[in-house]
């Protein structure tokens, strides 16, 4: 579950951010929609804990984020909150079975075989788990990078552009993924996105504008 | 995992790591060859001068001299009278003096003729047989009973000259194997040794043999008292450190023979030795400081095109420390990795020296000194390099921003 209060944030004195609170569980997927410079990524960033914000709370089930330590959010990061990246970057010497065990690696869990086989399966990627990442098409780089962020079963998964390059079909395709997924694992899932062609799929929305 | 990621990153881009380990390699191996040689050269020098003070023996290099009479690696300088060695013999200063009767060999092995107080210097032991104790018996080194596949009881025929070939056979003075020593690790391994008489014996015969030819007679009986007996060399232990002082001049001076102290010698072979190792050790640390500037140089710039994924690693919760110690660790890998390749060639190139070179293999020279602490120092060293190479893109790899990488990507 994510619940934010009004968070502040900024970069320059220039460049400050002020965004609206927000709330979503595993049953009300929030979609976080706005042009180019309204803070979308900075906003992601925020709630994934890569960046702390000036004033305001970020509860990801039940805790702070903005109280905790840079090494505490590494650790938690970790251990409860994944992000899929617009351009799923992979670590090109590992294979892409061990680019999703990695994950699992660097947040301190254990994962089997077996349940990479299991995710790969749900994710139609099984044939591609001994290949190097740059052998793979973009589609099945974005399905990969999905099954990477949830095989920690993430409490909140972050979706930053996932359908930005995708054409109609596929990015029908991957929302439903996502939503089914996200659904499944019991995770809060936020996509942020400039592509409104996502906004049909969702109830629980935000628009940010630039101020 | 940790391994994993460190192997396959650096087999991913095999082209600059390979690079790295050869010349990391190639620098260690020098280095640990060049230091295990040094070091066994001068183990070996040291316990094959035992107690000798002085060499006398006939004018000329007192190098050559040294060389010849106490390690059997240069041709003597030639030979001197057995009565003008008897009067040093028998000068109250000397302790011990031994003879040293050589010039022939048998198949590339020297023989020796001298006394028994030469065994008892080496501390020799008779592993089988007897010591001689007539003319043409002999005892035998250990690697030349190995060697030559000697046994106890069997005769052979020394050629003249030390070399290997056999183009000046004494025939008719068959030598007759009666003992074979423990091996010692000193050049008495290498010796076939023989009472002075045998080699009296074998050349005064040899020369009244070439002269009574002439004259169509032979007559063996008065060999020993027609021409005058010579030996090649004197080894000499002094009864008090005064006579080192006295005695070389003396002999060098006083009389037509050259007495040459072996440890001022050796210490002048090595220190021109010294210079040869010195030099080649400057190379090969060139070497590796080379190689550390293309660990430095491969890791520094895959940075650009792993700032994504090492920012993915950080956001997937991957600890700045953890990402530090992975760039770190890769160098050090690449450093260890030449550090055990050219620990194995050194060793490979000390097992060829070991068998195939003529000077070498007097010397011992053996895979064993190779596990000295000078090794374990060179591994240190190496390891310094692979880390000092590794720090600063380790540094920079620990001080990314996440955010900013990924936001720009």
């Amino acid at each position: 579950m994510l619940e934010t209060s009004e968070i502040q944030f900024a970069y320059t004195k220039e460049t400050s951010f002020r965004f609206p609170p927000v709330y979503c569980d595993y049953e009300n997927p929030l979609l976080i929609t706005g042009k180019s410079g309204s803070g979308k990524t900075t906003f992601l960033h925020l709630l994934a804990g890569l960046l702390k914000p000036g004033s305001g709370n970020i509860l990801v089930n039940g805790t702070n984020v903005r109280l905790l330590s840079a090494a505490g959010r590494d650790r938690f990061r970790g251990k409860y909150i994944s992000v899929i990246y617009q351009q799923p970057h992979f670590m090109q010497a590992l294979s892409v079975a061990d680019n999703i065990a990695v994950s699992a690696y660097f947040s301190g869990k254990k994962v089997t075989a077996r349940a990479i086989g299991t995710l790969a399966a749900k994710l139609a990627v099984s044939g591609l788990l001994q290949k190097k990442p740059a052998a793979l098409s973009l589609g099945e780089q974005q399905r990969v990078g999905i099954a990477r962020a949830l095989i920690n079963e993430p409490v909140l998964l972050l979706a930053d552009e996932p359908t930005s390059s995708l054409d109609d079909d596929n990015c029908e395709k991957v929302v439903g993924l996502l939503k089914a997924q996200s659904s499944d694992a019991k995770t809060s899932l936020v996509i942020v996105t400039h592509d409104y062609r996502v906004k049909q799929y969702f109830s629980n929305n935000l628009d940010l504008h630039v101020d | 995992m940790l391994i994993k990621i460190i192997t396959q990153n650096l087999l991913h881009r095999w082209g600059a790591t390979l690079l790295s380990i050869i010349l990391l390699c190639s620098g260690v191996a020098i280095i640990s060859l060049v230091m295990t040689t040094q070091k066994q050269v001068a183990q070996k020098m040291d316990n094959d001068l035992k107690d000798i003070d002085l060499v006398v023996g006939a004018k000329g290099s007192p190098l050559q001299l040294v060389l010849s009479a106490v390690y059997h690696i240069d041709a003597p300088t030639g030979n001197i009278k057995m009565s003008d060695a008897e009067k040093i013999m028998k000068n109250p200063m000397i302790e011990q003096a031994i003879p040293l009767a050589y010039g022939d060999s048998y198949e590339g092995y020297r023989i020796v003729g001298t006394d028994s107080n030469y065994l008892a210097k080496y501390n020799a032991v008779i592993q089988k047989g007897r010591l001689f104790t007539e003319p043409m018996e002999v005892v035998l080194g250990s690697e030349v009973a190995t060697k030559k596949k000697l046994k106890i009881g069997n005769f052979f025929i020394g050629s003249h000259g030390l070399g290997s070939e056999e183009a000046h056979l004494h025939k008719g003075y068959n030598y007759k194997v009666t003992g074979i020593l423990e091996p010692t690790h000193t050049v008495l391994d290498h010796l076939i040794i023989t009472p002075v008489a045998s080699v009296w014996l074998v050349h005064q015969s040899h020369e009244e043999h070439d002269h009574h030819d002439e004259n169509n007679h032979h007559d063996h009986d008065n060999t020993h008292t027609e021409t005058e007996q010579e030996i090649t060399a004197l080894l000499l232990k002094f009864r008090a450190p005064a006579a080192q002082i006295t005695m070389p001049g003396f002999i060098n001076q006083q009389t037509n023979m050259q007495a040459a102290s072996p440890v001022l010698e050796i210490n002048r072979l090595m220190g021109l030795m010294g210079a040869g190792f010195t030099a080649l050790q400057a190379i090969a640390g060139m070497l590796m400081l080379i190689a550390g500037l293309s660990v430095f140089i491969s890791l520094y710039s895959r940075l650009a095109e792993r700032k994504y994924e090492m920012a993915l690693a950080r956001s997937m919760g991957c600890s700045r420390i953890k990402l530090f110690t992975i760039v770190l660790l890769e160098g050090l890998f690449i450093c260890v990795a030449g550090f055990v390749v050219g620990i194995t060639l050194s060793a490979a190139g000390s097992i060829w020296l070991d068998s195939n070179a003529v000077f070498a293999n007097r010397l011992d020279v053996g895979v064993s000194a190779l596990l000295s602490g000078d090794i374990l120092l060179l591994f240190f060293v190496t390891s310094g390099i692979g880390l000092a190479a590794a720090m600063i893109p380790s540094l920079k790899a620990y001080h990314i921003n996440i955010s900013k990488t990924l936001a720009g990507a």
